[in-house]
């Protein structure tokens, strides 16, 4: 079928973040076409199973983002396993290996890489890093295969590998420089409990340290400390794929520089997900959560269309741990009180008020409390309504 | 497909990422049409937001 001769949208990157603009742009009723870029091989899975589901063996392969036939009946053309290798904005399109694709607009969703160890503590590369399906089908081998483990950061991913692994029946020991676990993401009293937690299921931490040198049969700390180990992880967060926009001119600075529906300094070119940093009333920020990217695709995709601006509703992120399961919503601000307490069976949620309002919302094995928690972010957190939470929860 | 119009649309939001499933609507990108009720849903469907599992909903009452 020949379409029309506009040159429509081109995405680079058909992950959480292009996949989501391709669909929204459509869901507008977007007429012209759409091209979607990716050097993985794969049909665009979801990227979260790689260190939860799929690490533990409970899935066997991450699922599809969406099935097959959604391409064809959106008529959205998906090219996997080829890279833009430039954008050429004088142009008006991008290189690929062999050929030159034509935009009107210009999506960048290139994502991220996990960050590497430096060279100089890790200078034959023993530690091995999780970030697409390629490093996951070795991770996985790798594990079942080990018994002494560390796992070098105590983030999200880092903690989702230790607690496969520990499951798994391997010794675990996690590494992390700052004093408390998921600094990130979680308010330090919940943290204190995750922590208390998995060392109670037998995982080994060294929180405050800084690990000095990698070999093959294990790593060295700064304090001197050795610790034994056939896979050495690392999991010390991620870099943005910046490369094609600094060579085509635009702004970066850990991430591709936008306003606040995702525009670049080039009108044309947009920038979202794991790769972008995003400027909010002032502030610029490189979000890194499937919510996100999927909020920002709504954005992007209503400035092409010119239609209005969605607005902004609470994000959230998730992860699951072995047997824990951490949801967060709302940002992690030092300052604020917080308030633990204990709802449903085990679980544990937590509030936390940044002048008298309800900024964050944070549950330990509490879905169900935190589905109605979310909903109040934003509001006047009133003693008394605290009081009737606490009494409520069973 | 099934008897929309009969009783009134439900609706059932994923817990882990909020996403929800408006039966009126149905979930059309994984070939589940508007209309389709609920418990008509095969078991192996999933969130299309985060990918979890249909368990993982909950019934949302909404005004
Ligand atoms: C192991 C793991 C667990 C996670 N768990 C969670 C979680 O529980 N909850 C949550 O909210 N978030 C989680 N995240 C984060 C989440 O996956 C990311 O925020 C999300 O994937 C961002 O989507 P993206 O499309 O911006 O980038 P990516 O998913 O990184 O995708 C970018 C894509 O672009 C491709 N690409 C890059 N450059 C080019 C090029 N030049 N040409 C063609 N293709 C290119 C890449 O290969 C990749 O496929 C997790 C991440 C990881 C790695
Ligand atoms: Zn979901």
């Amino acid at each position: 079928m020949k379409r029309d001769r506009h040159p429509g949208v081109v995405v680079i990157g058909a992950s959480h973040a292009g996949l989501a603009v391709a669909a929204e742009l459509r869901k507008l009723e977007y007429l012209h076409p759409i091209t979607l870029i990716s050097d993985e091989v794969a049909l665009p899975y979801h990227r979260p199973h790689l260190s939860k589901e799929c690490i533990s063996g409970q899935m066997p392969v991450p699922r599809d983002l969406r099935p097959l036939g959604f391409f064809a009946e959106n008529d959205i053309d998906l090219r996997l396993n080829s890279s833009v290798v430039a954008i050429e904005r004088n142009l008006h399109q991008v290189r690929l290996s062999f050929e030159n694709l034509p935009y009107e607009n210009l999506i960048i969703a290139t994502g991220a890489d996990a960050r590497r160890l430096p060279e100089a503590i890790d200078p034959e590369g023993h530690a091995i890093t999780l970030r697409v399906r390629a490093d996951w089908e070795i991770l996985s081998v790798r594990l079942r295969r080990a018994r002494h483990i560390v796992v070098i950061g105590g983030g999200l991913i880092g903690l989702e590998v230790a607690a496969a692994a520990c499951a798994l029946g391997a010794a675990v020991t996690v590494i992390e420089a700052a004093g408390q676990l998921m600094a990130r993401s979680l308010y330090l009293p919940l943290a204190e409990e995750v922590l208390q937690r998995h060392t109670a299921n037998g995982i080994n931490f060294r929180l405050n340290a800084r690990v000095a040198s990698v070999g093959s049969s294990g790593i060295t700390l700064e304090h001197g400390e050795r610790i034994d180990a056939d896979l050495v992880v690392a999991a010390v967060g991620s870099s943005p794929r910046c490369d094609l926009a600094v060579e085509a001119g635009l702004a970066c600075s850990d991430g591709i520089e936008t306003d606040a529906q995702g525009r670049t300094a080039d009108p044309v070119i947009f920038a979202l997900g794991d790769c972008a940093r995003w400027s909010n009333s002032g502030r610029s920020e490189r979000h890194e959560s499937v919510a996100a990217s999927q909020a920002q695709a709504k954005a992007v995709a209503a400035a092409i269309t010119g239609v209005a601006a969605p607005p902004n509703v609470p994000l959230r992120l998730w992860s699951t741990q072995g047997e824990i399961r951490l949801q967060m919503s709302g940002p992690v601000k030092t300052g604020c009180k917080t308030h633990l307490e204990q709802v449903e069976e085990s679980g544990l949620l937590l509030r936390a008020v940044e002048d008298g309002r309800l900024i964050a919302v944070q549950a330990l094995d509490a879905a169900r409390s935190f589905s109605s928690a979310v909903s109040r972010i934003g509001e006047i957190e009133s003693p008394r309504d605290a009081s009737l939470i606490a009494n409520c929860s069973n | 497909m099934s008897d929309n119009g009969e009783a009134a649309a439900r609706v059932w939001e994923c817990i882990l990422c909020g996403w929800r499933y408006d039966e009126a609507e149905g979930d059309p990108d994984s070939g589940i049409a508007p209309g389709t009720r609920w418990e008509d849903i095969p078991d192996d469907w999933f969130c299309p937001e985060c990918g979890a599992a249909k368990t993982e909903f909950d019934m949302v009452l909404v005004s």
